[in-house]
């Protein structure tokens, strides 16, 4: 069964892909910015899984849920390392 | 799979990137960003402990909270997403900025260097001293500098010209110079052709002379201005001027002296010759020049021994060498005197080498004038003393033969009264020779001379079968002469003419011819005898000196024409070709 507050949380996050195509042009000026853009994409993921997972397949889906959650914060954490980590030490 | 892992992981990779947002705090992005996206990183873990606590079973409680995490979830990618756009609006921004800044900058360098060239510019085209004028291709005047208006007396300032109309005052301009039209159809001659040119001279009317330059200035292939340069050259003009007239004096000096001159190098090449010297070896001077100085005058592969060349380079002075130049047929004296430059070098010398066979001649003849003046004193010491002891015999002589003896006695005192009046004779010609009687000297007709000579021995030349033949121009202008004296110098020249005839063939000719040279009466007696051997030649004036049989000749005939003629200032001198006869020419100053 799809539960309100799943749905809310799936437009909230399709909301922020919308703002992120309309100001992708400055957007594009992040450093690895696709690597953040597929983190929040994977997330997205994530809460599509979680809605799927109301309809059906629900042990598929929450597990797909999930590794979407574990990969986007890995990516995150890549994202971390080469805007914190690589960068400066190009900039070195 | 179990659930939970997946979410611990989830839950320790968020930290990881916690922990390294804290520790990289102040790397990179800005404080505000630094602070939503370390937010991101807490909404994350508490979701995936969220996730954890619920699927591990330990606390079912937390889905409450699990739902408000996943609601702030996407909203705090949004705020991350968000402050990430301003952070690279405000950085593209202020890459703008520090790209206008920049910009700025160096415009205001370039402002500031543009500035200092135009000063510097400025400070050049006011302080040279030439003069600059630069019109447009339309010909106004754009640019012209204080040198131009004081080259030309332009009685305006140079702002006050700017605008103004080339053409004009180019016609007005060229008044000042010595060919107006020309001035102004160069200026429009050169405009035309659009090329660069350069030291255009120019004559002012009042004697300035102005080199003129014409740089037309293009922008690629645009003609933006003509350039034209003015400068006063008067100084330099007229010392190059001075310079050339002063070499061209030198070289007509150098080629007007008769003397032959050479200036050699070291190596006895010749540099520079005169013209006296390149006629000398029928050559133009260039065609000498580099050629060596001994193959030129001695035509040897070597300097003479006593080349004066070399002893001025071993004495560092002048020395001067005197000798008969066979390859030139000439006695020459040869003087060399080194070249020094500044730093005492030696480069090379001037040879000057002059012909002095004729001063060898008159230095031989004077030598014989005083050979000939000391054997007249002899001479006539010794005539005296005869005079009177042959008188003596002579007048006995006479006498016992007018007194009867046997005829061989009778003949041989009238041998020895012949041979007495000879040496009489002989005698007479001595005192003659020695000058013993006083000249008289007077306005005298030479072919008057001439024709009682040749009347005097008309009869012995028929008998002698010679023809004689006078070839006298008349009118002759008369000479300061003694008559008795040149009248003997005649009859021996004749006499010897006679004899030389005889004993070639037995018969011929004597041709005796007067004539006018050089203001001076000249006589020539020409024969067509034996000639006189050229080993004689340098002697035949030589008192006692005869190659006749001895009792034939006494050898002074000649001596006394010697004598006389040289005492009337005249020449007397011989030439003759054995087997083909002799000339003797007599040259005596004529009154005129």
């Amino acid at each position: 069964m799809i539960e309100h507050n799943e749905l809310i949380i799936l437009l909230l996050g399709l909301g922020v892909l919308v703002f992120i195509r309309l100001n992708i042009s400055h957007l594009r000026q992040v450093t690895a910015f696709r690597v953040l853009l597929a983190s929040y994409g994977v997330v997205v993921g994530g809460f599509i899984f979680t809605v799927l997972e109301g309809i059906g397949w629900e042990k598929l889906f929450n597990i797909l849920e999930h590794i979407s959650y574990m990969a986007s914060i890995l990516m995150l954490l890549i994202w971390c390392w080469l805007v914190f980590v690589r960068k400066e030490k190009n900039r070195q | 799979m179990n659930i939970a892992v997946l979410d611990v992981i989830s839950t320790i990779a968020g930290l990881c990137a916690l922990l390294l947002l804290i520790c990289r705090w102040k790397k990179a992005l800005t404080r505000n960003t630094r602070l939503i996206l370390g937010g991101l990183m807490l909404v994350n873990i508490c979701f995936t402990l969220c996730l954890f606590f619920k699927w591990s079973g330990i606390n079912t409680g937390l889905v409450i909270i699990e739902d408000s995490v996943g609601m702030l979830l996407p909203l705090w990618w949004a705020f991350v997403f968000y402050a990430l756009m301003g952070e690279s609006i405000s950085k593209a921004s202020g890459e703008r900025e520090a790209a206008l800044k920049k910009e700025i900058t160096e415009r205001q360098a370039a402002e500031e260097r543009v500035k200092h060239s135009n000063l510097e510019l400025m400070s050049i085209t006011e302080n040279f001293s030439g003069g600059l004028l630069m019109e447009t291709p339309q010909r106004t005047i754009e640019f012209v500098n204080a040198a131009f208006c004081r080259m030309f007396a332009i009685p305006f300032a140079p702002e006050q010209l700017i605008g103004c109309n080339c053409r004009e005052a180019a016609e007005q301009s060229g008044l000042l110079f010595k060919n107006p039209a020309d001035f102004s159809a160069g200026i429009e001659a050169i405009i035309k052709a659009g090329e660069k040119t350069q030291f255009e001279l120019l004559e002012m009317k009042d004697g300035r002379y102005v080199e003129r330059d014409y740089v037309p200035v293009l922008d690629k292939d645009n003609l933006l201005y003509h350039l034209w340069i003015y400068r006063d050259v008067t100084r330099r003009v007229k010392a190059e001027k001075a310079i050339e007239h002063a070499a061209n004096e030198w070289r007509a000096t150098f080629d007007s002296i008769s003397d032959m001159i050479a200036i050699v190098d070291n190596e006895f090449r010749v540099l520079r010759v005169n013209k006296a010297f390149a006629a000398r070896f029928g050559k133009a001077p260039k065609e000498l020049i580099n050629s060596l100085c001994y193959r030129i005058v001695h035509g040897s592969l070597a300097p003479r021994e006593d080349c004066p060349y070399t002893k001025a380079s071993q004495t560092g002075r002048p020395a001067t060498t005197e000798f008969y130049e066979p390859a030139m047929g000439i006695s020459i004296e040869a003087t060399a005197s080194p070249i020094y430059i500044e730093d005492n070098r030696q480069t090379g010398a001037v040879l000057v080498i002059r012909d002095v066979t004729e001063r060898k001649m008159l230095q031989q003849q004077l030598v014989l004038q005083d050979r000939l003046a000391s054997i007249g004193e002899l001479v006539s010491g010794i005539a005296h003393e005869l005079n009177n002891p042959l008188t003596s015999v002579i007048g006995f002589s006479d006498l016992l033969l007018q007194r009867d003896f046997p005829p061989d006695a009778k003949e041989e005192l009238d041998y020895i009264n012949k041979e007495a009046r000879r040496s009489a004779a002989i005698v007479k010609n001595l005192l003659a020779f020695s000058r013993q009687h006083p000249q008289e000297k007077t306005a005298v007709d030479v072919n008057h001379i001439i024709n009682q000579v040749l009347e005097l021995r008309a009869y012995a030349a028929r008998n002698k079968k010679i023809t004689l033949v006078s070839d006298l121009t008349r009118e002759l202008p008369p000479v300061l002469a003694d008559a008795g004296q040149l009248q003997q110098v005649f009859l021996n020249i004749v006499l010897n003419a006679e004899q030389s005839i005889s004993a070639a063939r037995g018969g011929g000719t004597l041709t005796i011819k007067t004539g006018r040279r050089d203001g001076q009466v000249a006589i020539s007696i020409n024969d067509d005898g034996e000639g006189i051997p050229e080993e004689f030649m340098d002697r035949i004036f030589n008192p006692f000196f005869t190659t006749r049989d001895t009792g034939k000749g006494t050898g002074l005939g000649l001596s006394i024409c010697h004598g006389i003629i040289t005492q009337h200032q005249g020449r007397i001198s011989v030439q003759s070709k054995p087997g083909k006869g002799t000339t003797v020419l007599i040259e005596l100053p004529s009154i005129e």
